[in-house]
């Protein structure tokens, strides 16, 4: 589903992404780790396609189309999401008149026809039950006045309206609690299907004991230094990440 | 030396001298508008220099320069106008002169002032010209001293007025008129306004002064809609005097033309008066759109609000200047003044000056001013859930310019700003920047 081969790329000209190879098949979840400012969050935005990022060499193919010649919405159209790390406040758009958009966009690149409000009210009432997100909230700004896990599950729920192909979750456990985390993990597992791929950036493996991935990569200084099954996260959990680096030959 | 300003303004004090010399105007108007033409003689056109702050963003040369033919009856037809309100009274004025055939209306009356019932009249004529000011503003003194038919709104002691008024105003092209319109709100009257500028002709120099009189406890609600006028000159003045108790809600929506200067001036004289006053400017390449407010608190206890927002898109330029005047007498005042803008391009360029005068020290007083562009960081959001660059852009600028519309107590006032603004954002604004 998606292949990344040898991507390099730069934000405000300094190079972070020095040769990325990843291939993630249908149905299966991949973890990507590694210490701060390794370029986990920098592969997750070029996926997405962010102003500003520019990819200096290398391909990335979603489905055989060429991903990066697309421009954001139509990646997005095309099934691949990405759930901040920080996700953005809109003050005065509504939660729920943002999802009907994106929403309907998806529907019109598949060819369905657009749900109206009412349509849409009742599938926003299905899938909030799925994060665990107070109905109302929905009818508030985005992302306005949240607290950071309000705007997690805001992202999830997202997420299960949007059903992407290829989901990027970008520190989706970042300032949740015990009780956050647990909910946000099950909504997520509860999205995993044979058809549907995650990618879950991660500094902590803390999530990873919740949603549990099928590979494991460790990024650092733009490359990955180390792969592995579910068992590497447990290493690092134990032991940091010094001593992947030390065989690496990277300094963190 | 004789210029090309000369000139206009010999044209409009020899057209002074002739409305002088008609023997059957009325002798009050006929000394009002004769210290009006000797005003305009001695100010003239303003011209934009250090030290004029009243005309510092707004050249007013090419109004000067241009020679459009003072209108001295009505040209064209009146433009057709979507309503503002269901079962509005709607009063056409094109050139300045009304055209429809006066009409009493419940609690009220709506039509020329010639028409006017004599009470109504004396009364009419009794405001006439005491609420704008033309000692220093030389567009008021020049409409002043050429109106030549008066829009008169009136809603008598304790009425509501039966229906929303929605007066239209046109002007023909290559013509220069003055429009007059007076309300009166008699005490506890209530009465819901609409001013609409619409179909300027090309060439044309459109030049209003509007005078509202609240009396103790009346509620008035004015929007004035401007409509682009694309390759004509707008200069519009709205004075307000409130008294003890009254309510005026005032929202002015531009959107867009190539020379456009409202002034508004609130005077509250007398306590518990409140002003709320809204503002949506919406500017496309070539427009010019200035907006000047002065709020003068005469009298303590008093409350004013004003909340203004601006769109410019590249090759625009907007105006605000908000001025409030709390003088040491008027203890216990409150008011709040904020201005907000959006760039939506490297080229568009906003001039936003709130101001706060205050020489009272029992008031609570607020002010703000902000110019920013669309939040790269929202529109990215935005398009990673699906939504095109453009449909992000609208929802983040609906998301902007709802802010004064929610503001609008008039609910008809409201939708039809809604509808305008989301139509000239859509079409106008986004689509030639």
């Amino acid at each position: 589903m998606l292949e990344v081969r040898s991507l390099h790329a730069t934000v405000n000209g300094a190079e972070i992404l020095r040769g990325i190879d990843l291939s993630v098949a249908a149905g299966e979840t991949h973890a990507i780790m590694g210490p701060n400012g390794s370029g986990k969050s920098t592969l997750a935005y070029v996926l997405a396609g962010r102003p500003g990022y520019e990819v200096l060499g290398g391909t990335v193919t979603f489905d055989g189309r060429d991903l990066l010649a697309m421009p954001v919405e139509e990646r997005a159209r095309a099934g691949v999401f990405l759930s901040f790390q920080h996700p953005i406040e809109i003050p005065g758009v509504r939660t729920d008149h943002f999802l009907r958009a994106g929403y309907n966009e998806r529907r019109k690149a598949d060819g369905e026809a657009e749900l109206d409000v009412l349509q849409f009210d009742r599938l926003l009432k299905q899938k909030v039950k799925v994060v665990e997100m107070d109905y109302r909230q929905t009818k508030r700004s985005v992302n306005e006045g949240f607290s950071g896990g309000e705007r997690k599950r805001s992202e999830v729920l997202q997420m299960a309206i949007l059903e992407p192909r290829l989901a990027v979750l970008d520190e989706v456990d970042s300032g949740l609690d015990v009780d956050a985390l647990r909910d946000v993990a099950d909504a997520i597992n509860s999205l995993r299907s044979p058809e549907r791929s995650l990618v879950l950036v991660t500094h902590y493996e803390r999530i990873l004991n919740h949603v549990v991935p099928d590979r494991v990569h460790v990024l650092m200084d733009g490359r990955f230094v180390a792969e592995g099954g579910k068992e590497l996260a447990l290493d690092i959990a134990s032991r940091g990440y010094d001593w992947i680096a030390e065989r690496a030959g990277v300094s963190t | 030396m004789v210029t090309a300003t000369d000139t206009q303004e010999a044209r409009y004090l020899a057209l002074a001298d002739r409305i002088g010399a008609n023997p059957d105007a009325p002798p009050w108007l006929a000394a009002l508008r004769s210290e009006a033409a000797a005003r305009f003689r001695v100010l003239g056109f303003p011209v934009a220099r250090r030290g004029n702050e009243f005309w510092k963003y707004t050249d007013v040369g090419p109004i000067a320069r241009a020679t459009p033919e003072p209108a001295t009856a009505q040209g064209s037809e009146a433009p057709r106008v979507t309503p503002v309100a269901d079962g509005e009274v709607r009063v056409s004025v094109v050139d300045g002169f009304v055209a429809p055939a006066p009409r009493a209306l419940d609690g009220g009356y709506v039509g020329s002032l010639q028409a006017a019932p004599s009470a109504v009249a004396d009364v009419a004529a009794a405001r006439l010209g005491s609420i704008a000011s033309f000692e220093h503003e030389a567009f008021a003194a020049l409409n002043t001293a050429l109106m030549q038919d008066v829009t008169l709104i009136y809603a008598q002691r304790g009425a509501s007025l039966g229906a929303h008024v929605h007066v239209v105003l046109a002007s023909s092209p290559d013509t220069a008129s003055q429009p007059r319109v007076l309300i009166i709100a008699e005490e506890d009257a209530d009465a819901s306004i609409a001013l609409t500028w619409a179909g300027a002709g090309a060439g044309s120099f459109s030049n209003a002064v509007v005078e509202v009189a609240a009396a103790a406890g009346a509620s008035v609600r004015l929007l004035r809609i401007a409509h682009p006028a694309t390759g004509a000159h707008s200069i519009a003045t709205t004075a307000v005097a409130q008294q003890r108790g009254s309510s005026v809600e005032l929202f002015s929506l531009d959107l867009g033309g190539k020379l456009v200067r409202h002034n508004l001036d609130v005077s509250l004289s007398e306590p518990d008066a409140a002003c709320s006053l809204g503002g949506l400017y919406l500017t496309a390449r070539g427009d010019h759109v200035d907006n000047h407010v002065l709020v003068a608190h005469r009298g303590g206890e008093a409350t004013s609000n004003a909340l203004y927002k601006g769109v410019a898109a590249g090759g625009s330029r907007a105006v605000f200047t908000g001025q409030v005047h709390v003088p040491q007498d008027s203890q216990r005042t409150e008011t709040h003044l904020v201005n907000k803008n959006v760039l939506l391009a490297p080229d568009a360029e906003v001039n936003s000056q709130p101001m706060l005068e205050i020489y009272a020290d029992d008031i609570i007083a607020t002010h703000g001013s902000a110019v920013g562009q669309i939040d790269a960081a929202a529109l990215f959001y935005m398009r990673s859930r699906g939504l095109d660059a453009d449909a992000a852009r609208m929802l983040l600028l609906q998301a902007f310019v709802d802010e004064p519309i929610a503001a609008i107590g008039d609910a008809a006032h409201g939708a039809a700003v809604a509808r305008l603004a989301a139509e000239a954002l859509r079409e106008r604004t986004m689509g030639e920047g």
